[in-house]
This record gives C-alpha cells, structure tokens and sequence, in this order.
C-alpha cells in the first residue's frame, strides 16, 4: 500500500511540473469563459442564462482535453524514455502501477474541473446549489474515467507522444463544437444533429449539464448513462489490449 | 553500507580484516615477480589507498594492527589508550608502531599476498603465508544459474534467435562479465534474467527462484540499471531515489537518501530536477538508482559506454566499492578494458552463444601468444633473433615486430644492440595479449569493428 502511494504521489508531482500542458489545460478555458462572456452574455438559452448554461459545457470540454491529451501523454512519455520498461522490470504489480495513474488522473482532473466551477461561481455569479453539485460530481467521473480510457487506447496506438497528441486533438476539436458543449445544439446543422448524441462528448454533457444549472438530474438519464459508459468500456478493454511496456521496435 | 562492514568487524573475522581489491593482470603480475618491473603508479596508489581503508576501519573499530601479531591480525587497543589515527599518505602510524599486514590481492577467486609484505612477515615470523588461501576453502555460492536459455524475437518468418542455448553460472560476490560486440545478445540475456523477455527455450535462476515461475520474487532481489538510464525528468534526484526503492518495498529516510547521493557524488544535485543533470551525473544517478533497494544482486547494462575516460574510471571505482560490500554485480561492456579491469570472470559472448567464460588471465594465457614488441630500429633479423626472451620477428613495413616473452630484457639488450649498431631506436610500443586478442581467436572476428 505504501508503495502504491509512493508512486502516486510521484507521478501527480510529475504532472503539475509539467507546466505546458497545466496551462493550457486550465487557461484555455478560463479564456474561454471570458471571451464567451463578452460575446454572448446576455443571451438566453433554452430559458437559462448563456453563462450559467456554458460553464458545464467548459467543465466537459477540460476534461475532453485532459483526457484525450495530457492524461495519455504522460504514458507515452515514459514508455519512450524507457521508464516504463524499468518499472516492468521491478517487482511492482502492474495493476498497481495502472491504478495509480488513474488515480493520479483523476486527482487532477477533479482538481482542475473544480478551480473552473469556484472561478466561474465567483466571477459569473453562476447559481450552484448542493444537492446540484453533489449530483454532477458522479458524473464528472464517469466523464474523467471515459475520457481517460480513450486517451490511454490513444496512447496504445500512438508509436510516439507526438502522434498521440495528433490524435488526441484531432478528437478533441471534431468534437468540441458539435456537442452541445459550447455552442448549442439549435445552431447546428440537421446531420450534425442526428450524429451527434452517439458521441461521449455529448453523453457527458447531458449528464453534467442539468445538475449544475437547475440542481436535476438529466432527463434521459439511463441512454446517456449507457452511452458513456459503453464508450469507457470498449476503450478500456482496447487500452488494456494494446498496452506496452516498451516501444514497438 | 556501513553495516556490512561492521558486520565483518564484530563476526567470526573479528580479528582478520582482509581488503581485497582487484588489478589487471599485467599489474598482479609485475606485483608478484619483481623482474616484470615496477607496478603502475596507479596500482602503488590504490594499493596504498587499500591499506589505509584498512588501517581506518580498524581505528574505527577500536582495534589496532600491532595487536594481531605477525599473522596480520588485530586485537583491543591497550587499556587506556586511543587510536591516533589519523588522515596522510603512506604508511600509517598507530601510536607509535608502523602497522603490518596482509593484503589480499587476486584476480578471480584466488588470492595471494602482496609480496612487500610477504617479505616483511618472513621478516617477522620466519613463516610462510603463502599456504593460507583462504577463499578457496569458502563453499561456492550460485546466485544466478541460467541454464540452456535460447531467446527469440520476432514472429514468423521474421524470427531472431538473440540468444542460442546460453548456459551460466554466475557465483556470490564476484564481478562477472558479459563481454561481446553489440548486438551479440547481451541485453537478452540480461532482460531474461530480469524478467522482461520471456525466453523460447531454458531457464533462468535468480537466488534459487525461477524467474519465469516467480518474476516477482526474483526482481526483489536484484538492482538493475538498464542500457538507456531511464530517469523520469520531472522528478527531482531525492524524489527519484526514492520512488525508486519502494519499488521494492524499501521506504528511505531522507538521512538514507542523502547518503547515497553523498556516496554516489550527486548529493549537490539533491533537490534539482532530473532532467538539469549532465550526462556523467546521470549515470552516476543510475547506478545510485540500481542500489537504492540495497539488492544483494546488481545487474547493469553498459555501465560507462557513454562516459568519457575520467567518468569512466569514477563509475569503476564505485563499482568496485559496491562490490566491496559484498555484492554479486554482472557487467555487460564491449570494451575490453573494463573487462579486464573490473571483472573476475568474464564469458565472451558473440551472436547469441557463450564462447568462453573464465577469468581474463586464464582466457589470455590461453592464447598462448607472448608480448609484441614493435620498434622502428634498422637492424638485421638474426642479431635481433638472438636477443633474451624473443620468440620470433619480422620487418612489418617499417617496423621491426619482435614476439617475445621477456619484454623488459629483451628491450634493454635491444638498446645494447642499437647501440652497437650506431642506431637509434624510433618509437617503441609494447603489447600485451588482451581480451580483444582472446575474441578474435575464438570468433575470427574483432571484437569492436
């Protein structure tokens, strides 16, 4: 167990040095946030204010980020310094090593969805109840758990950290702003809007979305539920799959 | 670290100290006979460098030399007295009597007295200790047993077979080498014993436990240093020492780690960063990581093939102390000279199988090939025939090539005989079989091409 822990408190401080990728992960969306603000601050949608009802999407896109980019990075950094090979060589079990990092990941992926909901509170004055916030945090786990699971498949495929970077941002973009995240659904176009529920961007949305802004929990509860959790699944099982020790020579 | 040696202090060696340190054998041979020449200063020094460790150990112990008697013991100072011990150069004195005693020196598992002091205990005792070769009546102990291992890579129609039916075994406490060019098969073979490949054919024993059955169990007991140092850069020294040794379930203290980056010559580094390091530090940090767990088994993966002479040398010594403490280290290298420097046996590896594998001087001694002598000298072969000790020679361009086996008698009579012949000898180079000469023999291949 003190092992365990031992490493995890190694790999988070690995992390927060890592200050590149901290910074876009946390400034991006602030300057989001307050770009969005300035252009569409006083528009209504669907009833809520424009602010109010962005700042969940924010929190989803943080988390599209994280987890399709940095989340895999930091594996596929060490699997090419030959880091990973020197810890498959210790007697350290490797689910040990997997579960740490998840919890490393998910550590900070709370950590960075919660500066952006208390920074959005304080200068947006979005309307938070309890029971709201307790209800969304389960579903920012999933989320995390989800995304985090397609960044390591990512991770699996990519020979090195700058193709899964590639790839990670090719799927963050595609799917940032047909989602529903930051730009409502009534403006896209018909097809777009017949695709895009089948994505995990979307699922994840719904399902943080109507706790923060009205303290409910989302009305197709079950579909989206099984939608992310479908996706965490497969990508799961591909990550485990695909994993390697050593780079493929 | 410390405590192993006051575990030789206060056990059964309670009155015996012996230090045992290792020199190439041309070096052994000029200490043992002393019309081979004088010993490198190098040697004089750390021969001298042995014997104050020895002295220093014993002060610390409250034990003083002269107590011991001709047989190079120690005993209990006198009541009331201190040892006055302190820091120089040369011999030291312990309140007021020049201390005497044994020194072990060897290559491989045999060791023989320094003949300096031989003469002085004939002096003192009338005995001969030549007849105590202790090791020899030491059980030998087999910690890893690799036996006809044949590992692939590849699949298919593109199958390489890395290592062809490879057959070791490698004893307690000494320094083995893998010597071989690159490619040879010396990575696999490590990566078999540490676990990370799994072998076609064979078996590989770390401590009695098979590695393929408990990986697990034999990777606690060994400290390994890969062939690309794989330091995760984002992590300072101190925090990589210690995620390092609780991989193995070894919990440092911070006194702990700061001794061992003190020991390994990177302690100033202690908060920095990992990747901040220079090429020489992170090495020296590498062999610092395979340690950390403190394994009674060190494996490390060409240790000093990316460092300069001077590091080179650093990493050596600290080899040498690890290996001081007791521990089993196996070094692969393509240089020979590490070979022969650092390790007691050496198996020479080429293209996946074991060609030989003994003690570098038995493995030159083989060869049955005398010194070469080469000198730009003008002088008629027959006259240069018939000098001491010369096997053979011939004119090899415009070098005069002389195979002799008493390099130094023949040299002075070739002065002799320049002088003679009113010539002057050019430049003069002599050299001894080494490893490299052993590989091409046995291969019909160089070793470093």
């Amino acid at each position: 167990m003190k092992r365990f822990l031992v490493l995890t408190k190694a790999m988070t401080l690995m992390h927060l040095r890592n200050r590149s990728t901290l910074f876009w992960n946390l400034a991006f969306p602030v300057f989001l946030l307050v770009i969005y603000s300035q252009i569409f601050g006083t528009m209504d949608v669907g009833g809520t204010g424009f602010m109010t009802w962005v700042v969940p999407g924010i929190i989803v896109l943080n988390i599209l980020a994280f987890g399709l980019i940095s989340s895999g990075t930091m594996m596929v950094n060490m699997r090419e310094k030959g880091v990973l090979r020197r810890l498959q060589a210790s007697p350290m079990p490797a689910g040990q090593l997997v579960g740490s990092y998840l919890l490393v990941n998910v550590l900070i992926a709370l950590s960075q969805s919660t500066i952006i909901v208390v920074f959005a509170a304080l200068v947006f004055k979005i309307p938070l109840t309890l029971t709201g916030t307790l209800l969304a945090l389960p579903m920012m786990m999933l989320g995390i758990l989800t995304f985090v699971a397609l960044g390591q498949m990512i991770s699996g495929v990519a020979a090195t950290a700058g193709t899964a970077v590639a790839i990670g941002q090719i799927l963050n973009f595609s799917q940032m702003f047909i989602t529903d995240m930051i730009m409502p659904m009534e403006f896209m176009p018909a097809w777009i809007q017949k695709v895009a529920p089948y994505l995990p961007a979307y699922a994840m949305v719904q399902l943080v979305r109507p706790p923060l802004v009205d303290g409910n929990l989302c009305g197709d509860l079950w579909l989206n539920l099984l939608v992310t959790a479908g996706y965490a699944i497969v990508a799961g099982l591909f990550a485990a799959r695909l994993f390697r020790w050593a780079p493929r020579t | 670290m410390v405590s192993r040696y006051q575990k030789r202090i206060s056990g059964p060696l309670l009155d015996r100290i012996d230090i045992h340190i290792e020199v190439p054998r041309v070096e052994y041979e000029k200490l043992s006979d002393e019309r081979l020449g004088e010993p490198s200063a190098a040697i004089r020094k750390r021969v001298e460098a042995a014997r104050f460790e020895r002295t220093r150990m014993l002060a610390n112990a409250n034990l003083c030399p002269c107590k011991g008697g001709a047989e190079g013991g120690a005993g209990p100072l006198p009541a009331g007295r201190r040892s006055s011990w302190t820091p120089g150069h040369g011999s030291e004195v312990l309140h007021g009597i020049p201390e005497i005693y044994p020194l072990a020196l060897y290559i491989g598992p045999v060791p023989l007295y320094d003949r300096v002091t031989r003469n002085l205990l004939k002096l003192n005792s009338g005995r001969e200790e030549e007849s105590k070769m202790h090791a020899k009546d030491q059980p030998v102990n087999i910690v890893i047993q690799v036996d006809r291992l044949s590992a692939t890579y590849g699949r298919g129609a593109n199958v390489v077979e890395a290592l062809r039916d490879v057959s070791l075994e490698i004893q307690a406490g000494e320094i083995f080498g893998l010597l071989g060019p690159n490619g040879a098969g010396k990575t696999t073979l490590l990566s078999c014993v540490e676990g990370l490949h799994k072998p076609a054919r064979g078996t590989a024993r770390v401590g009695g436990v098979d590695v393929s059955a408990e990986p697990t169990a034999a990777q606690h007991k060994l400290g390994i240093q890969l062939q690309h140092a794989a330091l995760l850069d984002d992590l300072t020294v101190a925090e990589l020492v210690q995620v390092y040794a609780a991989l193995y379930e070894v919990y440092l203290s911070a006194d702990q780690i700061s001794s061992l980056l003190n020991r390994f010559g990177v302690s100033e580094k202690h908060n920095k960063l990992a990747r901040r390091l220079s090429g020489g530090q992170r090495q020296r940090l590498a062999l610092a990581l395979a340690v950390a767990s403190d394994p009674e088994i060190v494996l490390l993966d060409e240790p000093t093939s990316a460092l300069d002479p001077h590091a080179r040398r650093g990493v050596w010594g600290i080899i040498r102390e690890l290996h001081s403490e007791g521990r089993t280290i196996v070094i692969t290298t393509h240089a020979m000279e590490e070979a022969e420097a650092l390790c007691g046996r050496v198996a020479i590896i080429d293209s996946g199988r074991v060609v030989a594998c003994d003690t570098p001087a038995r493995l030159i001694a083989g060869l049955d090939t005398s010194p070469v002598l080469k000198t730009s000298l003008d002088a008629p072969l027959d006259q240069v025939q018939s000098l001491p000790g010369v096997h053979s020679t011939h004119y090899s361009g415009q070098y005069l090539e002389i195979e002799t086996s008493q390099p130094q008698a023949t040299l002075a009579a070739l002065q002799g005989l320049a002088l003679q012949l009113g010539r002057s000898i050019g430049d003069v180079m002599l050299r001894q079989p080494n490893l490299e000469d052993v590989f091409l023999k046995l291969t019909g291949k160089q070793l470093n091409a």
